[in-house]
């Protein structure tokens, strides 16, 4: 394997090697923390920094690690870091701790942290691997936050908590004036809505990119 | 030292604990302190929240330490229903309720809510206006759902039967089905309520004279006592029911009402002016667990 590069390994997750929309791993967060903008951005810098950061972990002790335990190992580490970057958000962010509520612990779930120790740290040196880990949690943070930017506004007409679309409400007495244009799609506040968003995502990006269909048969 | 062998294998998952473990740790104690100011900022809030006083999204509304000045904490003694003296900031209900001075176990037949112990005192909070007249009581409540204790605090008119709001500020049940008791939709049922039927109302054993509850399906709009119900959280909702059972009946806060409600007719005692809705109809009782969930 030749010595992968370091700009290659930090934006290649992004478009050609996305891990969502062409590895199809971490779907569930991408459907559970998308409803608002605003914590959809706090996921993706959670998710970030602790594939960044595990994934320098474990690089620096590869060579440490016996082969027999080395999951265990790599599940250890991740979720250490899982738990200081909750009880982070507990206390400086209480109230974006509490909407995500169980979704940051199960940050030590989500396949990209552990596909990108596993793959990529235990065979690469810490620095490069710290950048794979940030280019992956970008590449996972740029899907979540195109679905998360879409399903707060359709679902609520709001981008971050302001009021961009007026939602419609009907005139409380009839002869009265209606104020409001817009009706919310409750369907995008709903998880299969991310679904569908994802969906329409991966068929851009390989209508762009015609490389990463996969051969049928 | 070979790292695959026994051996190794033992001193590096060691290590690896041993690191993993204290800065795990030492991020808990180092911001336990923070943590901890935010928990009752987000308790302090949710009593506002009850009470209908706080909004997040009108600024006057929204500065939970300003909006706390109205609201007075005072100890009540929940056998004989008298206010007590004491520090109600020192006051920790939950500590209280493991001592075996300041606590007491609720025996099994009582103890429909299912928590087990309570605290002798309770911490209770009284809004009142500039001019110091009395607006509202607070009443923090506890009880077994599906998955977790649930806690909230019911906020009250003066009259001590009327409910004015209610909020659940702590609970883990199923997001998207008993995890609805916290949304707005099912809180927004509550305002406007009676706690209590009148005197001698039983029209189900079990209930007694606490009427307020959580029924399966759609409550008729406007009825005195019956919430509408959550599909797929019959269990939480019956939880529900059985908190506003235990904490409004005899052994929760039922003497204290006894003996401040202005009509002097509550708990049990004395009467109240309006006959129920519906005495007739039968109920589909929400306390039977057995309904599903």
């Amino acid at each position: 394997m030749a010595a992968p590069k370091l700009t290659g390994v930090l934006l290649d997750p992004i478009f050609n090697n996305n891990p969502i929309a062409l590895q199809i791993l971490g779907i569930c967060s991408a459907l559970a923390v998308t409803t608002q903008l605003k914590t959809t951005i706090v996921m993706c810098i959670a998710v970030t920094l602790v594939t960044g950061f595990s994934n320098l972990a474990i690089s620096s002790i590869r060579h440490f690690i016996p082969s027999s335990i080395r999951i265990i190992v790599q599940m250890t580490v991740i979720a250490s870091l899982v738990i200081l970057v909750d009880q982070l958000l507990a206390a400086f962010q209480p109230e974006i701790s509490r909407t995500m509520s169980v979704f940051v612990g199960l940050i030590i779930t989500n396949c990209i942290v552990m596909g990108r120790a596993e793959g990529f740290a235990m065979k690469n040196p810490p620095l490069i691997s710290f950048v794979d880990g940030i280019g992956n949690g970008l590449g996972y943070s740029f899907v979540l936050l195109v679905v998360g930017f879409f399903r707060e506004l359709l679902g609520s007409g709001r981008l971050l908590g302001y009021q961009l679309f007026e939602i419609y409400t009907p005139p409380p007495q009839i002869g009265e004036q209606a104020s409001g244009w817009y009706v919310a799609n409750g369907l995008m506040l709903l998880s299969p809505s991310a679904f569908i968003l994802i969906g329409i995502l991966i068929w851009i990006l390989r209508s762009v990119k015609r490389e990463q269909i996969e051969q049928e048969g | 030292m070979n790292r695959d062998s026994v051996l190794g294998t033992i001193t590096v998952a060691l290590a690896l604990s041993l690191v993993c473990a204290t800065v795990v740790a030492t991020a808990a104690v180092a911001l336990r302190p923070i943590q901890a100011k935010n928990a009752e900022l987000e308790r302090r809030r949710n009593i506002l929240l009850a009470a209908g006083l706080y909004d997040a999204d009108d600024p006057a509304k929204r500065n939970i330490e300003e909006l706390f000045k109205q609201v007075e904490t005072r100890l009540v003694n929940l056998e004989t229903g008298e206010y007590v003296e004491g520090d109600p900031a020192a006051f920790d209900a939950e500590q209280e309720a493991k001592d075996d001075v300041t606590g007491t176990a609720i025996p099994p037949e009582q103890d429909i809510a299912g928590i087990k112990r309570r605290s002798k005192l309770a911490g209770i909070y009284l809004i009142n206006d500039e001019q110091g007249e009395l607006l509202q009581f607070v009443f923090p409540i506890k009880g077994k759902g599906l998955w977790s204790t649930m806690y909230g605090f019911l906020a009250v008119a003066p009259d001590l039967r009327t409910v004015n709001g209610i909020t659940w500020y702590k609970q883990g049940e199923t997001p998207g089905l008993g995890g609805e008791i916290s949304s707005e939709w099912f809180m927004d049922e509550w305002p406007g309520k009676k706690i209590y039927g009148p005197e001698g109302f039983v029209d189900d054993e079990e209930f007694g004279n606490v009427q307020v509850r959580v029924i399966k399906g759609n409550a008729e709009p406007g009825h005195e006592y019956f919430v509408d119900g959550i599909s797929g959280a019959t269990i939480t909702a019956n939880g529900v029911t059985n908190t506003m059972r235990y904490w409004f009946g005899p052994d929760g806060f039922g003497p204290f009402i006894e003996k401040h409600a202005p009509d002097a007719a509550s708990a049990g005692s004395g009467e109240s002016a309006e006959p129920p809705a519906d005495p007739g109809k039968p109920i589909d009782s929400p306390a039977n667990p057995a309904n599903g969930g």
